[in-house]
This record gives C-alpha cells, sequence and structure tokens, in this order.
C-alpha cells in the first residue's frame, strides 16, 4: 500500500486546473465493506462499520497545499483555525479530536463514545461553518505553528534538501509547495488571508464525512441530517486532479553543498506518464506490485545489482508511487555511495540499471513471489482501516474510492508486460539528480 | 473391559494436556527454559529472546559494537544465507525477525505463521549461531551508522539529552552505550569486536526466552531448542548488574548553544523501576499529565500559556532499572521560564489533586478496549509482556491479568502513586537548551553537555 505513502512535501498549481473536468462525486457505488449514506449537503458520506468500542467521525476536505496560491504553508494555518472553530469552545474529557493537513487533502477526526455521535457529527461539521475565531487567539496561533515547525523541522538537515529536490523533481509543479512552509511565511500568514482561502475550499459541499463504528445506516444518516446548512457563497467548482506537466521537467545534475550532512549522498528521481490504455484501479495495483518488486532482492529488482550483487550504493531509501493520475514517480533518495564510488558514479549506475532492468522486463517468476506476498499481506488487512484509506486517498484525489475486492483483483490480474510498460516509461524520463557534497 | 481401559486413557489425556498446554514456564529438551502463553486466536508465532550484555557496562569495550552487530548480523548474511537473501525469505515467508540492543540487552524477535515456523526458525538460527561478519558489510555499516550518529548527534535536542543522561545517570560507561555520542568508535569497531562481542553476548547463560501463539507446548519446545540450537552455554553473568541513576540532587540546567535554531523544555522525574502492578496507574497518569489535547501539560502550556505547539509527557527508560517520567517540547523562548513553572505546576497538580473521573475512565476503558483483542489475538505483544517481566524479575504470567491490573485503577490509586513513589516538584530535573544563555533565570548554564557534572 505505499502508493498511499504520499511524501509529506509533495504537492498541483492551481493554473493546472483550469483545464480538467468537473468532478462529479457520487458517480460510483461505495467501496465494499462500506456503507454508502445519504450525504445530507456534504460531498459524499460512508459508513465504515467496526466492531471499535469508540465512534471516530473523520471529515476530510478535497484541499490542501497544492491548491493554495498565496501565502505558503497558508493550509496548514487554516487547518489550525478550523479545527479551533469546531473544537475550541471547551474541551470534552470523552473526545479525542485532532487534524492534519497533507498535500492534497486537509483531514479533521474526532473519536467519541457511540452515544455521542449526534453531538459530534455537529461540532466536526463546524470546521466548515466561516472562521469565526478570536482575533487574538488567530495571531498567536501563527506562533504555535512556529513552534510545530520547530518540532518538525527545525535542525532536520534533509528538510530543505528534500523540499528542493522535490521542487526540481516535480517540475515546479504546486505538489512541491512546502506543507509546513518556513519560519519567514509562517510570521506573515493573516487571520483575513486563513478567512478567504477557508471560505474558498471549506464548503460542505466538498466535503466527505466517514462515520467509523457501531451504527446502523439509519442511525449515520440521521446524524448528518442533524447538520445545520450554512450558505456557501463562495464555493469554487471541484475539478479533478491534473497532471503534472512533464515538459516542464528538466532532467540533469545540480551540486548543492551542505554544511549540516556529514556524508556525501543523491537524490535521484523519475517521473512518468503511463502510455494509455489502462484504469486508475489497475494503475494503483501496478504500481504498488512495482513498488514491492523493485526494492527486494530478487531476479528484476534494483536493490539487487545496486547492493547486494555490487557494492555500489551503500544504503538509500526507495519509493514508487502515482504522484498524479497516471503518472508514476520513482525515486532514491539520501542514497549513499559505496567506499571507492562517486556520486556520479552511483548516479550513473542507478540510470543503467534502470535502464537494464526495463529492457529485460519485469521476470515473470520474481512478479508471481511478490504477487503471492501482496495478496497475503492484504487479506490480513483489517477492511475498516483499508476502506479508510481508500476513502482518504481518494478525497485528495478527487475520485471515488477504489474498492477493495476490485483492487484485489487488480493485484492478482497484473501481468509481467504491464509492469514492464510502467518501467520503461520509467526509464525513458529523464533523471534529476542532486548531489549533496559535505564541505566538512 | 477394553472400554474401560480406553476411557481411562482418554481421561488421563484429558487430565494432562491443559497442563502440558497450559501457560508458564516451560522447559524444553535441552533444558532451555522458557514462558509459554497458548493463543489459538493469534494467526503467528512470536519466540522472542533477550541475551544480558555486560559489554554494555564493561570498562574499556568499544560502546558501537552492541549497536553495530545486531544490524550487521541482519543485513550481512550468514551460514547458508547471502546478504539480502534472508530478508527475502522471511518477507516472502510473511515472518519477520528483528535483533536489536535496547537498554543493557540484545533482544531477538521472531514472529511467523505456523506453516512456516520450522524454515523461519532455521533461518533465523543460522543468524544467531553462524553470522557472516562480512567485511564489506561491516565497511558499510560502519560507515552509514556512523554519519547518520554525526547528523543526530549534531541535533541540540540530542546534545541536551545526552547532558541530562550524564547528570543522571553519572558519567559512566553505560552513559555513553547509551548515547552514542563518540561516533569515532563506530568507526573503530574491528572484525575481531564483533566475533568477542558475538561470543560473549549469544549465549545461553542469563538468556531469557517467550513463546506466544498458536502452537502447542511440545512444538514451541520444539522451536526453542531449534532457534537456540548450537548456541555456546557461555559465562555471562544472569543478572549483571543494573545501571541506576547516580546520588546526585536534582539540576536545573540550561545548555547554552548559539547554534541551536529552537527552544526545547525537557523536565525528567525519576521513577522506582518498573515490575509491579503499579505500571498501569504510571502509565494511566502519564497520560493524563500529558498525552492529549485535553491532557495537564497541553491546557497549561499550549492552551492557556500559548507556548508551545505540543508539550508530552510520557515514561522512558535510561536502563531497565532507570526510569524516568520526561516533560518535553519546544517552546517560545521568551516564554521558557513560565512554561517551565507551568509544567512543574502541572505535575505537582498530579500529587495533590486526585484528576476527574471522568479522565481516568476514558483512558482506562480505551486501554482495556485495545486489550480485549491484544490478549487473544496479538502473540507478539503478548510474548513481549512475558519476556519484560522475565527482565523485571517477575511472574512472566503476569500478562495473563493484564485486563484485571489496569481495570483497578482509580484516581485515588494514580493520586496516591504520584504522591508517594514520584519525587516532589524539587525534585525533578530541568534541562533547556536554547541560543539565549539568559532565557531560563537561575538555571546552570553550561555550554557543553560534559559541563553539567559541575553545576549545583
Amino acid at each position: 500500500m505505499q502508493a498511499w505513502r504520499r511524501n509529506l512535501v509533495a504537492g498541483l498549481c492551481g493554473g493546472c486546473l483550469a483545464g480538467a473536468a468537473v468532478y462529479v462525486y457520487l458517480q460510483d457505488a461505495a467501496p465494499s465493506g462500506v456503507i454508502d449514506l445519504n450525504p445530507h449537503g456534504f460531498a459524499a458520506a460512508y459508513l465504515v462499520p467496526s466492531d471499535e468500542a469508540q465512534t471516530t467521525i473523520t471529515a476530510y476536505v478535497p484541499y490542501s497545499e497544492m491548491d493554495n496560491t498565496g501565502t505558503l504553508g497558508l493550509a496548514h494555518y487554516v487547518e489550525h483555525l478550523a479545527w479551533e472553530n469546531a473544537f475550541g469552545a471547551a474541551p470534552d474529557m470523552d473526545r479525542h479530536s485532532n487534524a492534519y493537513t497533507t498535500t492534497d487533502h486537509i483531514a479533521y477526526f474526532v473519536s467519541v463514545p457511540r452515544e455521542d455521535l449526534v453531538q459530534n457529527v455537529q461540532t466536526l461539521a463546524k470546521i466548515a461553518q466561516p472562521l469565526n475565531v478570536d482575533a487574538e487567539f488567530a495571531r498567536q496561533e501563527i506562533g504555535i505553528i512556529a513552534r510545530e515547525y520547530d518540532f518538525a523541522v527545525a535542525e532536520n538537515p534533509y528538510h530543505d534538501i528534500f523540499e528542493q529536490f522535490y521542487i526540481r523533481h516535480y517540475g515546479n509543479d504546486a505538489r512541491a509547495r512546502s506543507i509546513i512552509g518556513t519560519p519567514q511565511t509562517i510570521a506573515a500568514f493573516t487571520y483575513e488571508e486563513a478567512k478567504a482561502w477557508h471560505a474558498a475550499t471549506h464548503q460542505r459541499s466538498a466535503v466527505t464525512v466517514v462515520i467509523s463504528g457501531q451504527h446502523s445506516k439509519s442511525e449515520a444518516e440521521q446524524a448528518l441530517s442533524t447538520v445545520l446548512d450554512t450558505p456557501s457563497p463562495t464555493a469554487d467548482p471541484l475539478l479533478a486532479r491534473a497532471q503534472i506537466d512533464l515538459a516542464a521537467r528538466m532532467g540533469g545534475i545540480r551540486e548543492i553543498a551542505s554544511n549540516q550532512l556529514a556524508q556525501p549522498q543523491l537524490f535521484w528521481g523519475r517521473l512518468a506518464a503511463h502510455p494509455g490504455g489502462v484504469s486508475a484501479i489497475e494503475a494503483q495495483a501496478q504500481i504498488d506490485l512495482l513498488f514491492t518488486l523493485l526494492g527486494s532482492t530478487l531476479e528484476g529488482s534494483m536493490a539487487g545489482p545496486l547492493r547486494f550483487d555490487a557494492r555500489i550504493a551503500q544504503a538509500y531509501d526507495f519509493a514508487l508511487y502515482l504522484a498524479a493520475p497516471f503518472q508514476a514517480s520513482m525515486t532514491l533518495t539520501s542514497a549513499r555511495p559505496d567506499a571507492g564510488v562517486t556520486l556520479q558514479d552511483l548516479a550513473r549506475a542507478i540510470d543503467e540499471t534502470l535502464a537494464a532492468i526495463a529492457e529485460q522486463g519485469v521476470p515473470e517468476a520474481t512478479l508471481a513471489r511478490i504477487q503471492t506476498r501482496m495478496l497475503r499481506d492484504l487479506d490480513e488487512q483489517d477492511p475498516a482501516d483499508l476502506a479508510a484509506v481508500f476513502i482518504a486517498d481518494a478525497a485528495g484525489q478527487r475520485r471515488a474510492p477504489f474498492d477493495a475486492a476490485q483492487y484485489r483483483a487488480a493485484l492478482q490480474a497484473a501481468k509481467a508486460q504491464d509492469l514492464t510498460i510502467w518501467l520503461r516509461a520509467l526509464a525513458q524520463s529523464p533523471s534529476v539528480v542532486d548531489l549533496i557534497i559535505p564541505n566538512n | 473391559m477394553r472400554a474401560i481401559f480406553a476411557f481411562a486413557a482418554i481421561a488421563s489425556l484429558a487430565a494432562c494436556l491443559p497442563e502440558k498446554d497450559s501457560a508458564g514456564m516451560h522447559s524444553s529438551a535441552q533444558g532451555i527454559e522458557f514462558a509459554y502463553l497458548p493463543m489459538p486466536d493469534a494467526d503467528v508465532v512470536s519466540i522472542l529472546v533477550a541475551w544480558p550484555q555486560p559489554w554494555a557496562t564493561a570498562p574499556a569495550r568499544n560502546r558501537a559494537v552492541p549497536h553495530l552487530a545486531p544490524d550487521l548480523m541482519m543485513a550481512g548474511g550468514a551460514e547458508g544465507f547471502a546478504p539480502g537473501a534472508l530478508m527475502e525469505d522471511f518477507a516472502y515467508m510473511g515472518a519477520e525477525a528483528n535483533l536489536y540492543t535496547q537498554f543493557d540487552a540484545l533482544h531477538g524477535s521472531l514472529t511467523a505463521p505456523p506453516d512456516v515456523l520450522d524454515a523461519a526458525v532455521a533461518a533465523a538460527n543460522a543468524v544467531l549461531r553462524a553470522p557472516s561478519f562480512d567485511a564489506g558489510w561491516l565497511d558499510r555499516l560502519r560507515s552509514d551508522l556512523a554519519a547518520r550518529q554525526n547528523e543526530t548527534n549534531a541535533v541540540s535536542d540530542t546534545q541536551g539529552f545526552y547532558a541530562l543522561r550524564l547528570g543522571m545517570l553519572g558519567d559512566v560507561p553505560y552513559t555513553e552505550h547509551i548515547s552514542l555520542m563518540d561516533t569515532g568508535a563506530i568507526l573503530a569497531v574491528t572484525p575481531d569486536d564483533l566475533v568477542q562481542w558475538h561470543s560473549e553476548t549469544l549465549v545461553r547463560a542469563g538468556m531469557r526466552v517467550a513463546v506466544a501463539g498458536p502452537i502447542s507446548a511440545a512444538n514451541a519446545a520444539a522451536a526453542v531448542d531449534a532457534l537456540l540450537a548450537n548456541l555456546p552455554s557461555g559465562t555471562a553473568e544472569i543478572s549483571p548488574p543494573r545501571p541506576n541513576f547516580a546520588q546526585s540532587p536534582a539540576k536545573t540546567i540550561l545548555l547554552h548553544l548559539p547554534s541551536a535554531q529552537k527552544t526545547t523544555l525537557a523536565l525528567a522525574a525519576p521513577l522506582p523501576p518498573s515490575g509491579t502492578d503499579a505500571d498501569a496507574a504510571d502509565l494511566i497518569g502519564s497520560i493524563v499529565l500529558g498525552g492529549d489535547e485535553n491532557s495537564l501539560l497541553f491546557q497549561a502550556i499550549r492552551t492557556d500559556l500559548r507556548a508551545s505547539y505540543s508539550m508530552g509527557a510520557g515514561l522512558d527508560n535510561f536502563s531497565r532499572a532507570a526510569r524516568i517520567l520526561v516533560m518535553s517540547g519546544e517552546v517560545e523562548t521568551a516564554s521558557l521560564a513560565a512554561a517551565k513553572e507551568a509544567a512543574l505546576a502541572a505535575y505537582a497538580q498530579m500529587q495533590t489533586t486526585a484528576i476527574a473521573p471522568d479522565m481516568l475512565s476514558r483512558w482506562r476503558d480505551l486501554i482495556l478496549e485495545g486489550l480485549k483483542d491484544t490478549v487473544s489475538h496479538d502473540s507478539f505483544a503478548m510474548a513481549t509482556g512475558m519476556l519484560e517481566a522475565q527482565l523485571d524479575g517477575v511472574d512472566p504470567m503476569t500478562v495473563q491479568r493484564l485486563t484485571d491490573i489496569f481495570g483497578a485503577v482509580t484516581t485515588d490509586a494514580i493520586l496516591s502513586r504520584y504522591a508517594n513513589d514520584y519525587p516532589a516538584p524539587d525534585e525533578v530535573w530541568v534541562l533547556a537548551v536554547s541560543n539565549d544563555a539568559n532565557a531560563l533565570p537561575g538555571a546552570c548554564v553550561i555550554t557543553d553537555p560534559r559541563a553539567v557534572q559541575s553545576c549545583p
């Protein structure tokens, strides 16, 4: 399921949305194991039956930093204020709530005793009501986010390097916008800007609500029906996510001097589109299989030639995921060369290894082994957890959630040549490479 | 007559089966004692082993070896397994194996579905008994660990917590063992060090073993024997000395690092060792103090003072004997002194005022709800509990009472624990790290973690 582990520093440009089609949410039935609810004014609503004693209610807003053209990091600031809008009035010992911001969506959730469902659906829905927090609180919250920056980013020697790499790797696409921002942009937030962006994005008609717990369909729908309607004067049409402009992506090697990193290393990336003839769910399954396969030490992997059959790469972090519809991102980050290997040698070896395994094609036997592993692992997952992942992912990508049974079938049906198509597309795309040279 | 004999045989069998397969301490054919818990509803069998590491406290040893060696054993191949082949085989089987140093012990774990347990055990035995210690992989891991540790050690928090450990434990070999600030030691690890460490550590003497899962006692015993086959008996001390707190009064320290990009506050209260039923009150108390947005620390320092993103509390161990309640977070520099006072006030409140019943019931009920599934399905968690209990020197079958233990926690029990067994607020260590030397009036200001010993 690594394809859902999208990079948090990745992020769509506003302009990219212009040509996209308006997406209609309720075009498909709910995924298996999930009950489709009357959304009562929300974009969609699902009940995920679970035997957990606590009920968890989640609201997914399909806008985030990739949709923000204002101050860098603003979506995250809005998340803080919208949470306060809903939950800040009074602490409730029986309630746990939190929120998070990703590149393509913001999520708010609350976990409560099952009998408190109605009250907390109403409370959670206030994230979509006009921001009405105390102005002084909003000003102070900028300081809180500065401390969050301290907590999550300050003194992390990799943070800036990753962010700068992804800007190149995504060809300046808005998916590369920093979610947390910088100390300077955080200090530049204003409540007025936050209120305007919140009004444009946190519309009830755009929000997907998921109720997970021991509830009947009628109980869940009744709870949703009690949410008072709020006007949506500035609602924008929700557009399908656009692809990354691959022509804007310039390959090549860049050298970056670092005072903080102790070891030479490189950041390497490819980004390629599928040539066509594959469905979204098939694309997802194929990329998930290819990720596991390339990361193994089996024939046809990247790790075999680079780390185990030869001493070229001492270590690296590998990722392969769908960065945009039908577009795959493949990265080797923090890749450190073995003794006697230069960074340039390592970059060349990665390119050559990818070219060689793409030329050879994915071995049938290797794929069969990987499919066995992944199908077993999928069958061991809690259906409620899996449904939650599919729904969260769909919210950010502005499409209907995948059906778990159909996803399993796509994993099982994938052929070696299907994966080879992706591999060859990646092999033909230009490499974006940052070489990190320590100063000391 | 035949029917009577048959009935007697069945009755006899029925009488002995529960005993043979009952939870408790068992002994294998090779004489290895192990804690056993049958869990018929679990999917995997978990076998956990801990070996004492006298190396961690012995003088004149390379402190990096116990950290580097387990990684090399897992990655660098073993008898019959090329580097990389082992992890691939485990992944294909749906099994997992880990080997790592924690405190003063080496921990090994193996989880596997019953139908592949024999193969997983055989592979894990090769790693334990005959690791390759491949020179090329040693080069790689030495260089990689040293680079990563250098980066970690450069972070201001890391230096601050090193000062705290030096202050609370003293400048003893064990402090360096758990801190690994000397990255030169990593690069100095030799193949001879690894061989010596392996021959001293991977031995039967002193090891503790726990098995849980869908497996009979007889099969568990056979798996234990196969997993640990051909390990030498060894001379490791069964109960090596446990590193404990130095007898030093609590200090308030500000580590002044001009390069620090943030200000961090940490408070540490030394606690009694774990291993009693009071552990449950400790856990729930720490969550109430600093576990979520309703906690005392969050309310005091984020909601009221507006000085931190999150000030949390948790239980941590320097060693099995030296345990702390730590409260920490990044704070606004100008509010550092006020944040310290607010944190101490929240801590003091736990010693003087019973927590709200609904706070207790929320967390106790959540834990009890989680335990319902854990006790029947999570063989790894239950085996971990049995292993930790053995290391604490208590009955490993305490894990079977977890629901009762947590169910018995009351607001009075938490209040009593904090009031009677936790140090007074003025006995809590306070550490700040900042680029502002004047940010915490009254603190002993140092510029090097090692100078903590000179603070009053």
